[in-house]
């Protein structure tokens, strides 16, 4: 063993202050003639200060973790079966530890600390993975409109026809879809117009690419799988059974929403609000808030 | 809508984006690595607890957890490196 070796434990107590007395004055002396090690020291500190600027900024109170810990010692002193959310996390350890009254002399950091642990199982840790899918699929759909408007993305299809565009992806996508026939004849001048379709590809699946405009700008309308694409996060907006999802680029405006099996993101440049963005082409639907159209 | 992150004023749009990219890769990367080195790095960096406390926690020895996050640390590191490479490579092959 070499004695880079001897002090790689000793980099990861340096960077916590957690190194003191003579192995502290060994350390900085070696350090000081090491450049490996200094250049480790500099990939350590770069990978906390990475992480610990992803960390959430909320958590729970205390009283509330008090309360979420009393009930874990509860629940896990009368199941003898209760679930490991973490699937790793040692339960009947955590219990001993919980009620060992010696051992909480480290206090409710502790407490807090393993709380984590359990709401992360439970909570943190698949509402960040639904939203990493949601925003990645926004992503995708943003990508696709910029594409589309810079001209590498032509039309496969060229027609302002829901029945023929609908005819055109029969043979095409894994999934069912059908354009609606036409939009509400509410006004004598159409507030969009359907222009055509073309197949792009979203993590290896097909997804169908609708483009609309309106007189200003061209609008993009990306449907995918529910099994390849979900949507969640942003403004949300309800409309009967449907949850719209809504967000504001620094370029593009998505909207995201899922039905009967299909994910769909309305991508625009309308800056608007949420529920505005939908009023510009469907004016006769009525606002939730105010029941008005 | 409850927001998740701080807005610094002082950060220009293009240091929030590179924020907002950093954040989504370690969050990516969290997904990834085994039980066992995702929970000893979230005490250990999210919780700031020290070796002693996250032995308490997880109910093993001081050295274990020293091993264990040494070799977390590496995996995550090589997840990040993995992460912010292929996204590099996505933006390069969306503006090509």
């Amino acid at each position: 063993m070499n004695r880079c070796d001897e002090h790689a434990a000793d980099i990861l107590l340096y960077l916590r202050d957690e190194l003191t007395g003579q192995k502290l004055d060994e350390f900085r002396d070696h350090l000081a003639s090491c450049p490996d090690c200094r250049a480790q020291l500099e990939e350590e500190l770069a990978l906390s200060s990475l992480l610990r600027k992803s960390r959430p900024l909320y958590s729970a109170p205390e009283t509330l973790r008090a309360r979420v810990a009393a009930t874990v010692v509860q629940e896990l002193s009368t199941s003898a079966g209760v679930p490991d959310p973490f699937g790793g996390i040692r339960l009947q350890g955590f219990a001993r530890w919980l009620s060992d009254t010696g051992k909480r002399a480290f206090g409710w950091k502790l407490v807090a600390a393993t709380i984590l642990l359990f709401v992360l199982g439970l909570v943190f840790v698949p509402d960040i993975a639904q939203r990493l899918r949601a925003a990645a699929y926004v992503e995708a759909a943003t990508q696709t409109h910029r594409s589309y408007l810079n001209g590498e993305l032509p039309l496969q299809c060229r027609s302002d026809s829901p029945e023929a565009v609908t005819a055109w992806f029969a043979d095409k996508t894994p999934f069912h879809f059908r354009l609606p026939a036409s939009q509400p004849a509410l006004h004598a001048t159409p507030a969009y117009r359907l222009t055509g379709a073309r197949m792009v590809s979203y993590r290896g699946s097909p997804m169908a690419l609708v483009a609309y405009e309106t007189p200003t700008e061209k609008i993009s309308l990306l449907v995918a799988s529910c099994k390849s694409a979900i949507a969640a996060g942003g403004d949300e907006v309800r409309s009967g059974n449907l949850t719209f999802h809504y967000r504001r680029g620094e370029t593009f405006e998505v909207i995201t929403w899922s039905n009967h099996g299909l994910t769909y993101a309305l991508v625009s440049s309308l800056a608007s609000s949420a529920q505005h963005s939908c009023l510009v082409c469907h004016q006769n639907i009525k606002d939730p808030a105010t029941g008005k159209p | 809508m409850v927001a998740d992150i701080a807005v610094e004023p002082s950060k220009d749009p293009h240091s929030l984006y590179i924020s907002k990219v950093e954040r989504e890769q370690v969050h990516e990367a969290i997904q990834q690595p085994p039980v066992e080195f995702r929970e000893i790095i979230l005490l250990r960096e999210y919780e700031e607890l020290s070796y002693q406390e996250i032995a308490v926690v997880l109910g093993c020895a001081a050295g274990t957890v020293m091993s264990r996050l040494g070799r977390a640390r590496s995996k995550f590191g090589v997840l990040l490196s993995d992460t912010s490479q292929s996204r590099d490579r996505r933006e390069k092959e969306s503006c090509e």
